[in-house]
This record gives C-alpha cells, structure tokens and sequence, in this order.
C-alpha cells in the first residue's frame, strides 16, 4: 500500500515536472512573467481563512456587524496579499553564470543575477530544486552546488519564492537557466607519475641567446651587465637541452586502476606540463588533442578529460 | 523559517507590545480586578524585558504561570460566564507567548498574530460605538503592520502614496462586501456574557428608581418613518410589574408569543437602536402590531429579545397608541400582600363613593376619583421625597404625600387592586429629546417612567397619575429649549454648554453609525438593493443635466490640459525618438542621431540630414531651421516605422 502510494507521488511529480519543462523552456535569461509565476496561499493563509469563516459564523450568531465587517476586511486583504505577492516577483528578470571551471569535489559557484526596473523583489528567497533556500539580498547572488561528477553539467531548475508582503500567499516560480559549468577531474598524480617527474626535474637547461625584454620576463633572467653598461634591457633565454627533439603526448597510464584514477593522473600531469610551458598532446581512445601550450590549450585538454 | 534580524524582532515586539495594551484596555469590561492586575504585571513584565533586552521566558516558566492562572479562572468560571473565561484564556496565551518570543521562531509569531485578529472581533463583541471602534480600527492596523514585519528582511521604508492607495481599495472592496454579501439569521445559540444590568430593572424599589432619574445615559434611540407622536404621548413600554411584596415591585419574565393577528392600520412606523442593558425588556409604543425578525411580541404586548441584550440592537415596529388588548389569566393582577390597611380603607371608601355618584360603577370614574383624591390632598412631585419604611403605600398616602412616578403609580396601583380592579404597574420610558433637528428622538435613562394599566371591558386603559401631579414631564422638550434652562445657573452654565455643543455632535455620529453599520441586516440591504435600481431608472437624466453634470468636468480636464508643463522645443523635436531609446545623459544630441544612424545604416541619409537641420537651427541661429529639422523628422519617423515593423 505505501509502495503504491509512493509510486503514483512519484508518478504525479514526474508529470508535474514534464509540464512544468513544457511551460518554461530553458533559456539564457528568464523574465518572471506570468506564464511562469505562480501563487498558493500558505499554512498562515488557510489559517487566516479559517478565521475569516470563523468570523462571519461569529458575527452571524451575535448579529453583530462589526464583527462581520472585520471578517471581510481580513479576506479582502488574503485576496489583495495574492495581487502584492505576484507583483513583488513580476518583471524580474533572472540570469546564471558559472563563475569558472571547478574541479570534482570542489563547490561550484553559480553566480545569479537580478534585474529589475523597480527595484528587487522583495523579501525573496532562492535555491535550487529540492534544496533549502538561502535569501537574496542584492543584485548578485552566489548559490553553491557540489561537484559531484567530471562533465559539463546543466544548471539545475532555480526556485524563486517569497511569501511578501504578509505571509499570505506564496508566490513562486520553478526557473530553467541555460547555464552549463565544467567539472574536471581532479588532479591527483599517481605514484609512478610521481616518480617519473622527480627524473625529469634533473633536466638542464642551456643558454639559447638574448631577446629584448617584454613586461612579464622574469627579473632573474634579465642580464644586469649589460643593462649597467648600454641601458639595455635585455633577457637571457634558456631552453630545456632535450626539447627541441621530444613531443610530450599525455596518455592513459595502464599501470594504474580505474579511468578516474586514470584521468585524475592525466588532468595532474597537464597541468605540470603547462606550469613548465611544455607544449604536449593528448592521446585516449577516441580522442586526441594537438599538440599545443598556453591556458586555453590546459582547459582544452582537461574539457576532454572531464568528457572522457 | 528563516529567523528574523534582531532590529526587525525589537521592532516587532513593540508593535505586539502595544497591541497588547490596547487590547487589555479594551477587554476592560470583561475582566475581574484581580485578572485585570494579572494582565497589567504581564504586560509590564513584557515591557520591562523590552526595555532590558531580557531573555524571552522559558516555556516551563510560562506554562507554570499559565497552570496557575487557569486554575484560578476554572475557580471563578461560574462568576465569568463562558464568554469572559474565553477572552480571559485568549489573552492570557496572547501574553504569554509575547513574553516568550524568540527571532528564531516565526511560526510563534504568526500564531500570535491569528489569536490577535480573532481577540479584536472579540473586543467588537463588548463595544460597537465609533470611537471604541475607531481604536479597534487603529489596533488592527497596528497588527497588520506587525504581521508586515515578520515577513520582511529589513525594517521596510513605507511608500505611503503606494500604500494609501492599496487602503483605499481595499476599505473600498471590503464595503462593498459588506452591502452585498448575504446576510444570514442566527446559525445557533452562543454563551453571552454576564454583566450587569443597567436600566429599570426587573424589580422596582423607589430608591433604584430616584438613581436612575438623574442618570444621563443613553437608553435607547428611536426614529420614526412618518408622523411621530406628540412627547404626551411617548409613552415607551418596556416592563410590566404585577407582584407586589410590601416594598418593591416586581416584573416576571415573560414568555414571547406571537403576535395575534390585530389591526393592520398601525399609526407610527419607528426603528430603535436599544443600548446594551443585559435585559431581555425591549421598548415599544402602546398597542405592537408588526415588528422585525429579531424582537419577540408577549401576551402583554411588550417586546423582548431571545437573550439579554449585551449589544446595541436595532428593530423596527409598527404600532398604534391604542389600548392593550387583554388576555391570559385576570385575577392574578389582583394579588396584593397584607398590609396598608388605612390605604385598604382609602380604596373602600372611594369605589362606594363611585358607586353611588355614577349609574355604571366603572373602573375608569374610579381611576378618576382617584385623580381628584391625589388633587384635593395637595400631592406633590419631587425627586427626593425621603426613603419610606414600613407600610408604605400608607405612608406615602397619608404622611408624606411627596414622591415621583414609582411612587404615585404603585400607590394608584395598590387601591385600585383594593377596589378589586386588575391593575399593574408598567415601567418604561416618557418622552425623550429630539436631535439634529428631529431627525431621531433620544432617550436617556432619567426619563425612566412608571405608569398604571387597568383593566376595563376585556382592554387595559393606561393611566399616568405622576403627569397629574407634575404636568412638566409631558412637556416636548428640545436640546435647545434644555440650553435656555441653564440660562440663571451661573458659571456651570456655560460649562455645560460647551459639553452640549461639543458632545451632540459626536451623539449624532454615533447615531447615524448604529442606523447605518451596526443596524444593517439583510432588510435593509433589500431596500438598498431596490433603492439601487430605482437609481438605475432614474439615470436616464434630461440631456440639460448631463450638460451640467459633464461640462465642469470637461471643462477641469481642459484646463488641466492647458497647464500642463511645456516641453522644450528639442526634447519636443527629439520625442518621438526618445521614445524608442533613451539618450544618455552626458550624450549630445549629435551624438545620439549619430548612434542611431549606426544602428540603422539604411538611413544613414535621413538622420545626417536632421542633424544638420538641427544644427542650423540650434547652433546657426536659423529660426526657419526647426520647422525644416520637424519635416526630417517625420520623414525619418515614416520609413523608421516601416523598417522596424
């Protein structure tokens, strides 16, 4: 009997969420219309209602109108608290970011912005579906998710509510932002790949000639003689003796177990690589990265990693 | 629940703070001396913690004292009745709960305010006047605005055009309930509430009566529909007093029946809103022949309600100023105690003197002989005659022949009932003053009367031997004719001037409060409801009226129209483009045209071409520029029109 009747809640649910994706489609920026908007009266409201009922019983048996009046004064106000919270939230206009890239495990930091002609809504509280909400008390608002798997994740529905002006009625409505964020692997070396990098950490390094310095060079290469003598500024440069010859193409190391373990390893080893400026590729199964450097070049490789 | 910041919570306990003193002071009558000290050192003991920044009470500590005090009103419960001993748990809850509120839990706070609501439509039970419910008024607002605060996250700045215009539509919206919602009759029966009694009670001692002789306070109130009868005839019956104990008269409760079918002509057609007295007793002029729904007609044909009346009360009859009929048992208005016997005498020796003067021994030229007695004997009217003892009737008759009207009618009473003719004594009201222009009769409790019913041929005749003495009381008086009375007393009189001038006004509010909100029941909204399409009918005005009704307002929106604030001549030129994208406010207008002309490259031409005609005119000097730059402008606006649609 309880299997059934969670069965058919969830069923229930399942069908008020496929209407409620029909009736709000994703989309980049989200105007809280009226198509999107909705309001109930809460606990408090039933109750005033009850009272208001309560009321008019009462002032019906003492005949006493002012008794009556007060009745129909506090249902005019449940129904005008109906009107105030729908226009607390109208024409507010909600957009999502991502603020970066995260890592698994780490909290994702989603950054909400509000907009309004008049104002923000008042007394409004946000958070994600099937969360707890947090109150929003300026334009821009950080909500928090947990990284939970490597990916390119979907934002999930955005609740808005609030219960302004007097607890009456709850105006609510269940958003859907296009906001995606990446999750990569997070880099752990493995102990192999730790070893290997203390070997290569012997590499010398050998004077390749002189350029003229550009903001940014490190002051250490700068060659002071000859700046004392000619007011010149140049930078000596260096190159690793081995790399010219070797290209560096990241693969997945069999020795270890587990593709996450595997990834972690990889996503560690990119990021090392791209610290020394050493341009490499990637290589797995099905994907390959050029060879390349800089930091788009990283979060390239570390997209195909987290998509892996 | 979120828990409220703590400037927002201070904010808030003061707001329910206050409501609560309000509430307690207008909860007043309901209370004992020793609950209302209770209450008092509660609400000071919030104060306190207010004014300290205390911890709120634990909830052990409250529900102690809560156990405590409910003990004590189970233990004077029967003292309270059900009704008191209701508001007395509401608000003992409503206090202690204020005592121990904390910022973390909302769901306390609403709680509080739900029982706040429902304690003022109790408050409406004890007063309806307008003044007791305009302070209803203020403290409903007061705890609307508290429950405002609990569901904001910062004390809010209050936009009061906004705010009075939501007021407005909904008292707007609310009225409109109130006129057209039906109405419905009395579902069930509820506890009333014990208090005591005011007015002519349902025993008359002389001395009960001289106290309520020099009360001002308002019995009742009465408005005729149509003609109203002259003030000797005012006669307002409100109780029979048939048993007599030797000293004080007494009324027994009597059971409604429905009225016979009597007359259909009925004289006068009045409404009276009665005070709230405690009492059943309902007032009526002479023979009742139609009255509302919420009164109830006796053998006796008096009015009376279902229960004591602990609220104004509006009814309407119909009567005519004609005798009672009779009915029901005779003899029992022949009862008398032992006693008096020089009055028994007195009796005697009058009916055989009737007997042999007139050929129909009748009860009427015995009431007459009667009169003629109190007239030879030099019987006097005062309001202070001196308490009597012992046997009374003889006193008064023979000794002091000194009193006022409880005395004469009970006296007239005692002999005719010697002489064996069914009387009773009939307490009520005489007279009363007109106000605001005789747009209602006021009745105060000093014109408290006592008179005689007799019983003659299957009627009872009403007599007043009190008016023979005292001619005055059948006097009309007005509030006028009352301030000329003053006229030789002195400093007090202008005093007492003053009070009437400034008090009648409030009166007459008060009234037109009682005829209009508190009276209105489901007959009334009938005849709005009538009155509404009769309007609808009339509507159809004379052309000449409209004229009149429509023309000054025309007229005020031209004039409006004529006033309003002129633009200058660019922002004018500019409009229609400013419409459709605001200028920033460090742009020039070249600028401007010149970021229009790259949003819209199709008419690069067109907004070049403004531009330079604005500039002529602006910058060139050349008046005959702007007219040149209007036409551009047009142009532009045509083909903007057709590219943007």
């Amino acid at each position: 009997m309880k299997a059934l009747l969670t069965a058919i809640r969830a069923r229930i649910r399942q069908r008020v969420w496929r209407w409620l994706d029909q009736r709000t489609p994703v989309t980049t920026e989200q105007l809280l219309r009226q198509r999107v908007l909705f309001v109930f009266p809460t606990r408090f409201g039933f109750a005033l209602l009850a009272l208001v009922i309560l009321l008019y019983i009462l002032g019906t048996n003492y005949q006493n109108n002012l008794v009556i009046l007060l009745g129909y004064l506090l249902l005019v106000l449940c129904i005008a608290a109906i009107l105030l919270a729908f226009l607390n939230l109208h024409h507010t206009t909600v957009q999502a970011e991502a603020s970066g890239d995260f890592c698994v495990g780490d909290p994702v930091h989603i950054m909400l912005h509000l907009q309004r002609a008049s104002g923000l809504p008042q007394a409004l509280e946000l958070g994600w579906q099937d969360e707890s909400f947090i109150p929003a008390t300026s334009h821009t608002q950080l909500l928090t998710l947990a990284a939970v798997r490597r990916g390119y994740h979907p934002i999930p529905r955005l609740k808005l509510q609030s219960v302004y002006p007097f607890g009456l009625v709850r105006c609510w409505s269940y958003v859907r932002l296009d906001c995606k964020y990446w999750v990569f692997p997070k880099p752990r070396l493995s102990q192999f790949s730790a070893l290997q990098s203390k070997d290569n950490s012997g590499n010398r390094e050998e004077w390749s000639g002189q350029r003229q310095y550009q903001p940014g060079d490190a002051w250490r290469q700068l060659d002071w003689k000859r700046f004392s003598r000619q007011q010149q500024l140049m930078v000596h440069q260096y190159s690793a003796v081995s790399q010219p010859a070797r290209e560096i193409w990241l693969t997945a190391d069999a020795r270890i177990d587990g593709l996450e373990a595997q990834l972690s390893d990889l996503a560690a080893r990119a990021q090392l690589l791209e610290q020394a400026a050493q341009p490499f590729g990637l290589r797995l199964a099905q994907r390959e990265v050029a060879i390349g450097a800089g930091p788009a070049h990283l979060r390239q490789v570390l997209q195909e990693l987290a998509l892996c | 629940m979120l828990t409220l910041s703590p400037t927002l919570f201070q904010a808030l306990q003061w707001r329910l703070w206050l409501f609560q003193l309000l509430l307690w002071a207008l909860l007043l009558p309901a209370y004992t001396s020793w609950s209302l000290a209770v209450f008092a050192l509660l609400l000071l003991a919030k104060l306190w913690q207010l004014y300290r920044n205390g911890k709120p009470w634990s909830l052990g500590y409250s529900n102690l004292l809560a156990g405590g005090m409910l003990l004590a009103l189970l233990l004077s419960a029967r003292d309270l009745g059900v009704m008191h001993l209701m508001f007395h748990f509401l608000l003992l809850a409503a206090v202690l709960r204020l005592l121990g509120l904390t910022p973390q839990r909302r769901t306390d706070v609403v709680q509080l305010i739900w029982v706040h609501y429902f304690l003022l439509a109790c408050a409406f039970i004890l007063h309806q006047d307008l003044w007791l419910a305009a302070i209803i008024l203020v403290a409903f607002t007061l705890n609307l605005y508290a429950q405002y605060l609990t569901f904001c996250t910062q004390l809010p700045q209050l936009n009061w055009r906004r705010l009075s215009r939501n007021t407005l539509l909904v008292l707007l919206f609310t009225g409109a309930l109130f006129v057209l919602f039906p109405r419905l009759p009395p579902l069930w029966q509820l506890p009333g509430a014990k208090m005591t009694q005011t007015g002519l009670t349902d025993n008359l001692a002389p001395g009960a009566v001289s106290r309520l002789l020099e009360s001002e306070d308002l019995a009742f109130r009465v408005s005729f529909s149509g003609p109203a009868p002259a003030a000797s005839q005012r006669y307002f019956r409100a109780k029979i007093y048939d048993v007599f104990d030797g000293s004080s008269w007494r009324a027994q409760r009597l059971q409604p029946r429905p009225l016979a079918a009597t007359d259909p002509q009925a004289q006068y057609h009045y409404t009276v809103v009665a005070e709230p007295h405690q009492q059943f007793s309902l007032f009526s002029l002479g023979q009742v022949q139609r009255h509302s729904q919420n009164a109830l007609a006796t053998n006796e044909a008096l009015l009376v309600t279902e229960q004591p009346l602990s609220q104004r009360l509006s009814y309407q009859v119909s009567s005519s100023i004609s005798p009672i009929k009779a009915g029901g048992n005779i003899n029992r208005y022949l009862q008398l105690p032992a006693g008096n016997p020089q009055s028994r005498a007195l009796a005697q020796q009058l009916s055989q003197h009737v007997a042999t003067a007139t050929a129909p021994a009748t009860a009427t030229a015995l009431v007459q002989r009667i009169s003629d007695y109190f007239r030879e004997q030099q019987f006097r009217y005062s309001l202070t005659p001196g308490e009597l003892s012992g046997a009374q009737i003889d006193q008064f008759l023979f000794e002091r022949k000194l009193g006022f009207c409880s005395h004469y009618a009970g006296a007239t009473v005692f002999l005719l009932r010697a002489a064996g003719i069914p009387a009773r004594l009939v307490g009520g009201y005489l007279g009363g003053e007109w106000q605001d222009d005789g747009a209602y009769l006021q009745v105060l409790q000093k014109d408290a009367h006592a008179w005689v019913e007799y019983y003659q041929d299957g009627q009872w005749l009403s007599f007043d031997p009190t008016a023979l003495i005292e001619p005055t009381l059948l006097l009309e008086t007005l509030s006028s004719a009352a301030l000329n009375d003053f006229a030789g007393a002195g400093g007090d009189w202008v005093l007492a001037r003053l009070q009437i001038m400034l008090l009648q006004p409030l009166r007459d509010l008060d009234y037109y409060w009682s005829m209009w909100v508190l009276s209105f029941d489901s007959a009334q909204q009938q005849g709005l409801f009538g009155q509404l399409r009769q309007w609808q009918q009339g509507f159809r005005l004379p052309p000449t009226w409209w004229l009149w009704l429509l023309g000054p307002i025309a007229m005020a929106g031209v004039w409006y129209w004529w006033r309003r604030p002129q633009p200058d001549p660019t922002t004018c030129l500019f409009q229609p483009l400013l419409d459709l994208q605001p200028k920033a406010a460090d742009q020039s207008y070249q600028q401007y045209l010149a970021q229009w002309a790259l949003q819209q490259p199709m008419l690069c031409a067109e907004f070049s071409q403004l531009r330079d005609s604005y500039q002529r005119w602006q910058f060139g000097g050349e008046t005959a520029a702007y007219a040149e730059s209007r036409l551009a402008m047009r142009q532009l606006l045509a083909r903007l029109k057709r590219l943007r649609s």
